[in-house]
């Protein structure tokens, strides 16, 4: 056997047949990594679980040449990762949209990449790690410092024309700003985050945060044509939604693709998940908003996707809670708990009567999906859910028909949630209830419902209602107290023919402010809950005032505000502010007033083209219950205090005017000094040396020329 | 306080205009004529109407010889106050000749504008741009000490640097123009170099009035953006400036020698008036210094074209699109008014 040079082999059969052809498409294969590890004889069981995953997105006809599973020829199981061949490059890339870092299970995470990226990682010639260049830290402005202001003044954001200011709001003086208007400030609208840390603002590319002393931007959130904005009540998430469907770039991966709702994290300004709009939404029309509800410490945010399901998101991993929706058919809407009840985030949905099951009102912990109250209900139409402010009560408000159809009848149902199981009180009502607010950390609320001027025992039947007598009604509700002990809500005082159609309580409780709303404008009565002097039953009051229950109900004032359409309450429940403005359609001179929180105007004024006036929010007072009590305490003493406060502010703003008078008479004065030097030496008389005014007859001071000579020269 | 109300006119009124002594009202219109007026009663002295076309601006010389009108006929002409009949002047006719004839000049453009200079020796012009014409204003030497021997002769003629030139005054000094541009801006030329001094724009819209206060040292402008603004003739036009918002597009503002107020008038244009409700149609008084807005007096059913203030500051009159003067003497209550008591006891009352 001679010796033959491996050069004068001819490889080219061999090289023919294994060689590689460049136009392969690496495009339609995919390596998914993060597998469980399982022996060769567990293969085809693993292959059948993945294969019915991706079933979903792509069709997999020939499940054996799909998935090739490279083993570990020492320990003979597999390495934890799989070949996918789809059958072409758009399965492979609905799959790694739909799946990658998605839960195969509790323990395995799907990575799903393209071949080609790896092949692209593999071909990169850079092999030494360089460290990014990290950006200079920049330290955030002071995030509450309007809060540390001496005086105790509240903030808020004026948007009119084109222009946005930011202005101290103290009584009735003149609005001092924090921030001078600002022209072209946004493109759209302004609001305040809910702790009134950031002020946003939109531009054509995105949305901005503004935030301390200066409000210099913070965040930056490149989002374009963003037409709607909330965020999560402890301001760390942002939500943002833009009728037009997002493309990769910038912040956004294809993952992101045809998208309109972001969630982003107002700390980091990174993308944190992305939704499209739920099927729901209606063509053309807004989507609803806001598109999600958030537990009161955040963790947790949820919507209705489609009528069937409601999702509830955790907001550490940005993934379905349980990795499933919660079946809710025909579900009608849902509410977060304002505060943790328990330690628990608790939302209450209900869902209407479907396929012989009655209606139900659960209530859920959200951590868990689990039903922690169920309530049937028969005959039900509609539900609305009223949180009390500490979790302590919830209520629903019932709707049903009457037994002709043809009008509504409301009931109140009321659980108390510091109690085992939840027990249950209900009031019922003869006619139809408009709206419902409980008092602030308080068990008092107040209804606006229809009624009958007698309710007769035919009317509480559901027939005969005769409709042109109804009147409107509002009453106050109170816990009786029973030898110190809790007992059930008693109507109060109830004040018959008093249209309001909104009831909003100030933020501190104890006043309440009933608005109705009418083609002219507004009216608003002031009520006190606590009125501290005796009250005589009103006429209207049907009620006598009952000893046992700690209420005592007193109509401050009624105002008018013609042309307004929108009213707040500061958030420190000091003023009430009711204001015109473009949103409504019509253009031209808008006003604003501010009420006390007794009904007094404290003062009016004009703007053009008043689009929004909204007072910055306050977050919520670190004060325990025993400090707010001591406080409060104190109040009688410093009364003095802040009255001499108040005087000298009053007499300093006096003093303000008084030198601003002097300040523009005096600039007058030296113009005029320095213009008539210049006249005087023009041979001109000024003005004001030409006349005299005595009264009421002018003295004209004329120049007669005395003598005329004249001089020939030769 | 009673207005007088006068109808001389047919049509809308142009101007308003006392002479001196501010015995004589003078108001021009677009029906041609030119209306004199005694100013006291409001009884008629006399009318003029030998122009062609609507009658644009008048000037009154100091001693209420004669007064000078420009009209949309192209013709600026001289008259004689006590006849009312055109002044006649020795001149060069088409075929080269020296003639007599009536002080009628004929001219390439229209003439818009026109005021004597305060030294009564040259006469300051503002030409339209309308058929194709450059804005310009022009100055000529004036002589009508001997109103039978009137001499005329053009001295000079500016050309503006940007917006076209509506109105144009002489500065106290005699040395210096102010003038109006269409496009808000206001600005200081002056006469010998022809070069302008300064520029600045105090409106958005069109400016439509501009008047001096007596003695010349300061102007006011009314502009369609609803505002009016006051500024010294010396200085850069920022300091001192005061801004005197009304509710609608204004088209005459006036100073009052005597007091500190400001009368404006305006009202929506004639074609916006069907399409909207309140036309505005009232004269709006301010506060020369504190730019406050003291009061209105209404009665004119067209927009007020032109106000006039008396040179004495006792009355004002106003005329309006409707063609109407309302001659208003002003009352005790007015001279006995200081806003300035006024404001400072509204502070004493809160403290």
């Amino acid at each position: 056997m001679s010796a033959v040079s491996v050069n004068d082999i001819d490889f080219r059969d061999l090289e023919e047949r294994y060689a590689v052809d460049e136009s392969l498409n690496t495009d339609e294969y995919v390596i998914c990594d993060g597998l469980p590890i399982v022996p060769a004889s567990k293969i085809s069981k693993l292959v059948k679980v993945i294969a019915k995953v991706f079933s979903s997105v792509a069709a997999i006809d020939d499940v054996e040449n799909t998935f090739e599973m490279p083993m570990d020829p020492e320990t003979s199981k597999t390495l934890g990762f799989a070949f996918i061949r789809f059958r072409n490059a758009t399965d492979a890339q609905n799959a790694i949209k739909a799946f990658n870092r998605k839960k195969l299970d509790s323990k395995h995470v799907m990575q799903l990449d393209k071949l080609s990226t790896v092949k692209k990682y593999l071909d990169t010639k850079e092999t030494e790690y360089k460290e990014p260049a990290l950006p200079e830290f920049k330290p955030l402005p002071h995030l509450k410092s309007w809060l540390t202001d001496e005086l105790g003044r509240d903030q808020a954001a004026v948007h009119y024309e084109q222009e946005v200011t930011v202005q101290w709001i103290r009584k009735g003086s003149a609005p001092q700003p924090a921030l001078a208007p600002v022209t072209n400030f946004t493109s759209g609208f302004v609001r305040w985050s809910p702790q009134g840390s950031y002020l946003l603002s939109t531009s054509p590319r995105g949305v901005l945060l503004h935030a301390g002393p200066d409000f210099a931007v913070v965040a930056r959130f490149p989002h374009k044509d963003v037409k709607l904005v909330d965020f999560s009540p402890d301001e760390r998430f942002l939500v943002t939604c833009a009728p037009a469907e997002i493309r990769a770039g910038g912040p956004f991966t294809e993952q992101n693709e045809g998208h309109n709702i972001v969630i982003w994290s107002t700390e980091t300004t990174n993308v944190l998940r992305s939704f499209p709009f739920p099927p729901t939404k209606p063509v053309n029309g807004p989507p609803q908003w806001p598109a999600f509800k958030w537990s009161a410490d955040s963790s947790y945010f949820a919507r209705v996707f489609s009528k069937d399901e409601l999702c509830i998101y955790s907001s550490k991993d940005m993934s379905l809670v349980g990795k499933k929706s919660m079946q809710t058919p025909g579900i009608g809407n849902f509410e977060f708990a304002p505060v943790t009840v328990g330690g628990k985030q608790l939302l209450v949905f209900w869902t209407p009567e479907f396929n012989n099951q009655t209606a139900r009102v659960c209530i859920v912990d959200a951590s868990t999906k689990e039903i922690v109250h169920n309530r049937s209900l028969f005959n039900v139409e509609s539900v609305k859910f009223f949180w009390q402010s500490e979790g302590k009560y919830l209520c629903s408000l019932i709707g049903r028909l009457t037994k002709n159809k043809k009008a509504m009848i409301s009931s109140l149902e009321i659980y108390r949630l510091e109690e085992k199981n939840f027990p249950i009180e209900v009031l019922d009502f003869t006619d139809r209830i408009f709206d419902f607010a409980w008092e602030p950390r308080s068990d008092r609320f107040v209804v606006n419902f229809y009624t009958l001027p007698v309710p007769s025992p035919e009317a509480r039947n559901g027939a005969e209602l005769s409709l042109s007598s109804r009147k409107y009604a509002l009453s106050f509700y109170a816990l009786e107290r029973v030898k110190k002990l809790q007992g059930t809500w008693k109507e109060t005082n109830r004040f018959v023919d008093r249209p309001a159609s909104r009831l909003v309580w100030s933020p501190r409780g104890r006043f309440l402010a009933t608005v109705s709303m009418s083609n002219v404008g507004l009216q608003v009565e002031f009520w006190d809950v606590d009125y501290e002097a005796a009250v005589t039953p009103a006429a209207n009051s049907a009620l006598p005032a009952a000893e046992d229950l700690p209420i005592n109900v007193f109509l401050l004032a009624s105002r008018e505000h013609s042309s307004a359409r929108e009213f707040s309450w500061d958030p420190s429940g000091r003023y009430f502010l009711t204001y015109s403005s473009t949103r409504d359609g019509t253009q031209g001179t808008k006003s604003y007033i501010l009420w006390d929180h007794v009904g007094r105007q404290l003062r009016q004024e004009k703007f053009n083209g008043l689009m929004a006036f909204l007072w910055r929010p306050r977050p919520p007072s670190p004060l325990t219950k025993e400090q707010r009590r001591a406080a409060s305490k104190k109040v009688k003493q410093l009364v003095e205090q802040f009255d001499m406060q108040d005087a000298a502010m009053a007499a300093n703003d006096s003093d303000d005017l008084l030198r601003f008078i002097e300040a523009t008479m005096e600039s007058w004065r030296l113009y005029r000094k320095d213009a008539k030097q210049k006249l005087r030496e023009c041979g001109i008389v000024p003005e004001e040396e030409r006349y005299e005014v005595r009264d009421g007859t002018v003295y004209v001071r004329r120049d007669v020329v005395v003598e005329e000579t004249e001089e020939v020269v030769d | 306080m009673i207005p007088i109300v006068v109808k001389g006119h047919e049509r809308p009124i142009n101007q308003l205009k006392y002479n001196t002594d501010g015995d004589l009202l003078f108001s021009i219109s677009h029906d041609r004529r030119v209306c004199i007026w005694f100013s006291d009663t409001g009884e008629l002295f006399g009318t003029t109407d030998k122009h062609g076309g609507a009658v644009n601006c008048i000037d009154i010389d100091r001693k209420s010889t004669f007064f000078i009108t420009c009209s949309t006929d192209f013709a600026i002409q001289f008259w004689n106050l006590k006849t009312g009949e055109l002044l006649e002047y020795e001149h060069e006719n088409k075929e080269g000749e020296v003639v007599r004839g009536p002080m009628r000049i004929k001219y390439s453009a229209i003439p818009r504008f026109l005021q004597i200079h305060p030294d009564e020796n040259k006469l300051l012009l503002v030409q339209d741009t309308k058929m194709n014409q450059p804005s310009a204003i022009v100055i000529y030497d004036i002589d009508m000490h001997d109103l039978e021997n009137p001499v005329l002769k053009q001295n000079k003629v500016i050309y503006p640097k940007g917006s076209p030139y509506v109105k144009a005054v002489w500065t106290y000094d005699g040395k210096r123009i102010i003038a109006a541009h269409q496009d808000g801006s206001v600005s200081r030329t002056c006469v010998e170099t022809g070069e302008c001094e300064l520029s600045a724009k105090v409106h958005n819209d069109n400016i439509v009035d501009l008047q001096m206060s007596q003695d010349r040292s300061y102007f006011i402008t009314a502009s369609r953006d609803e505002t009016a603004v006051l500024l010294p003739v010396d200085g850069d036009f920022q300091t001192m400036k005061k801004k005197f918002q009304g509710d609608t597009g204004l088209n005459s503002a006036a100073i009052s020698p005597i007091k500190d107020i400001i009368i404006a008038g305006g009202g929506k244009k004639s074609i916006e008036v069907t399409t909207s409700s309140g036309g505005k149609f009232e004269a709006h008084f301010f506060n020369k210094l504190f730019q406050a807005d003291l009061g209105r007096v209404g009665g004119h059913f067209g927009p007020i074209n032109s106000i006039a203030i008396h040179p004495y500051g006792t009355s004002y009159a106003s005329g309006s699109e409707d063609g109407t003067i309302r001659i208003h003497h002003f009352d005790k209550s007015y001279f006995e008014f200081d806003y300035n008591e006024v404001i400072k006891e509204g502070v004493e009352d809160t403290e």
